[in-house]
């Protein structure tokens, strides 16, 4: 009798259960979009926050590109295509890391010219020493030959 | 019609079977995919990045299956996905590159800096050893300034001196001519004291006119001609006064003995009993006193008698007083009687009176005594009177 019990209760747990999910479903699929759209402004902000940091606008067309696609996430999210929007959200994220390092490379690249700079001014003003002993030595040796 | 038309129906779907069947078209993501993967840095990224190589070729083969598969929406996202990790990779790649560029420039930047201190040290070393002979060429050209400058004052300094010793020269000269020149003047000034001018003209006058050249030559600084002229004025003027100086002294002789005549015949004027005359004999002036014999002597006597002491006495004073005079005593007798006894008495007379005038200390060397007798008579002797004026004895001074 317990034993018949107990089953009518796990039956009854199980039927409840089933009913909760019947009952939660719809707001089961509103907590998705809500996800994805959330996604989606945290990779819209990223997008202002990448526009910022690439001053040299070095990644300008690859923003713009990152920009449409986050246009087509938003797109497929209110087309409730939530699988492809996650995958255009993948994709997203890898075009971001790639603009980041799009963005040191550039800035890497700055620096290396920046370096290069200052190498090119320094050999400049090595050889403008050079050229200063040369004539220190003719200008000396003048003075020289005139002392005695 | 129906045939041609019932074939086209049964063999075009055979014909467009294959088609619709066959690989769709290749998607441009798909393709840009290939040939970004295809160049030569995606390559070299390999090296760098091989795990995301790894991912990106593999969404290249998913991306290759989708298309053959004709899923070209997996295809498209296959290939972008792709393209990010390339890109990425790429993105290391150009970091790793710029990396090894920064590391690079820094350590040829270190050697460049070596070099450059080592340069600034040699340039610094040069420049100072520069400046200091620059310092020493300017020194030796400042010293070589100043002794340029030293000469020139040493040169200044000499013709200075030599300037002041030509004015000096020039100034003895001139003080030895002027004092010539004094000397000529004072020579002209004795001249003239002595009436050169009168009685020495000639050279009198050739002493004022060089002595005037002279003064002229001094005027225009001709000094040597100044001095000769002075001299020679000097000497002339010596020559005139030389000239001049017997010829003045005689006058001056004569006019002193004419004033002393002049005193003396004042004085004798005053004695009682005498007459005092003035006679000229040529050159010869004579001061007569005139004695009446019958003063002194008795009639035809030569013995003086008591009585005229008073009258020799004065006579003698006179005699004594004046006696740069050369004096004669002369008896004058009249005519009555024999010539030789008219001269014997009247020397005796005259002697007489010599005699009583050394008594009263005349000297004897400043008198001579003569007789004339009755040679020289000064009034008639027809007469009482007259022959009484004519027995006289004359005191006579003599002189020019």
């Amino acid at each position: 009798m317990k034993k018949l019990n107990n089953i009518r209760k796990a039956w009854t747990g199980l039927g409840g259960f089933c009913l909760l999910l019947v009952a939660l479903a719809p707001f089961a699929w509103g907590g998705e979009a809500d996800d994805l759209q959330a996604m989606i402004d945290r990779a819209r902000r990223n997008v202002s926050d990448l526009q910022r940091i690439d001053e040299q606008r070095v990644a300008a067309e690859e923003i713009a590109v990152l920009s449409t696609w986050l246009d087509e996430a938003w797109r497929l999210r209110s087309e409730k295509q939530y699988d492809t929007v996650r995958q255009v959200l993948d994709r997203c994220d890898a075009q971001a890391d790639m603009i980041r390092e799009q963005i040191t490379a550039g800035q890497l690249t700055a620096a290396a010219q920046k370096e290069e700079a200052l190498l090119e001014a320094s050999r400049k003003h090595v050889e403008e020493l050079k050229q200063a002993i040369a004539a220190a030595r003719q200008k000396k040796a003048q003075l020289e030959v005139m002392s005695k | 019609m129906n045939g041609r038309l019932l074939l086209l129906l049964v063999v075009g779907p055979l014909l467009l079977a294959p088609i619709g069947c066959a690989t769709p078209p290749k998607p441009p993501e798909l393709v840009a995919f290939e040939h970004l993967r295809s160049d030569p840095q995606a390559k070299q990224a390999e090296v760098v990045a091989p795990n995301v190589m790894k991912r990106a070729d593999r969404f290249l083969t998913q991306a290759r299956n989708y298309w053959e598969d004709n899923e070209l929406d997996q295809a498209r996202h296959a290939s972008l996905f792709g393209q990010a990790k390339i890109k990425h990779a790429l993105a290391l790649h150009q970091q790793s590159e710029a990396n090894e560029r920064i590391k690079r420039a820094q350590r040829a930047q270190r050697k460049v800096q070596d070099e450059e201190s080592r340069l600034a040290a040699e340039y610094k070393a040069l420049n100072e050893q520069v400046a200091l002979l620059e310092q020493l060429q300017k020194q030796a050209q400042e010293r070589q300034k100043l002794m340029g400058e030293l000469q020139k004052e040493r040169e200044t300094a000499s013709a200075e001196q030599k300037n002041l010793s030509q004015k000096l020269v020039q100034e003895k000269q001139r003080a030895e001519a002027t004092e010539k020149l004094q000397a000529a003047e004072l020579a002209l000034k004795e001249a003239d004291t002595v009436d050169a001018k009168r009685l020495a003209p000639a050279p009198y006058q050739s002493a004022v006119d060089m002595l005037a050249r002279a003064q002229q030559e001094l005027q225009q600084s001709q000094l040597d001609a100044a001095r000769v002229s002075a001299d020679m004025a000097r000497q002339r003027a010596a020559a005139a006064v030389a000239a001049a100086k017997p010829a003045f002294e005689q006058e001056m002789a004569a006019n002193d003995r004419r004033a002393q005549a002049e005193s003396l015949a004042g004085e004798a004027a005053q004695i009682q009993s005498i007459e005092v005359r003035r006679e000229a004999r040529g050159q010869l002036q004579r001061l007569v006193l005139h004695i009446p014999a019958s003063l002194l002597f008795k009639a035809r006597g030569t013995t003086i008698v008591p009585g005229s002491e008073a009258v020799l006495t004065r006579i003698g004073a006179l005699i004594s007083k004046y006696n740069t005079f050369p004096v004669q005593v002369v008896g004058h007798t009249d005519d009555r009687g024999g010539a030789d006894a008219l001269l014997a008495r009247s020397h005796a007379r005259a002697q007489s009176v010599y005699t009583a005038l050394v008594s009263r200390g005349v000297a004897p060397t400043r008198l001579v005594a003569s007789g004339q007798g009755g040679a020289e008579p000064v009034s008639d002797n027809k007469s009482v009177s007259g022959r009484a004026r004519n027995n006289r004895v004359e005191v006579v001074f003599l002189y020019q």
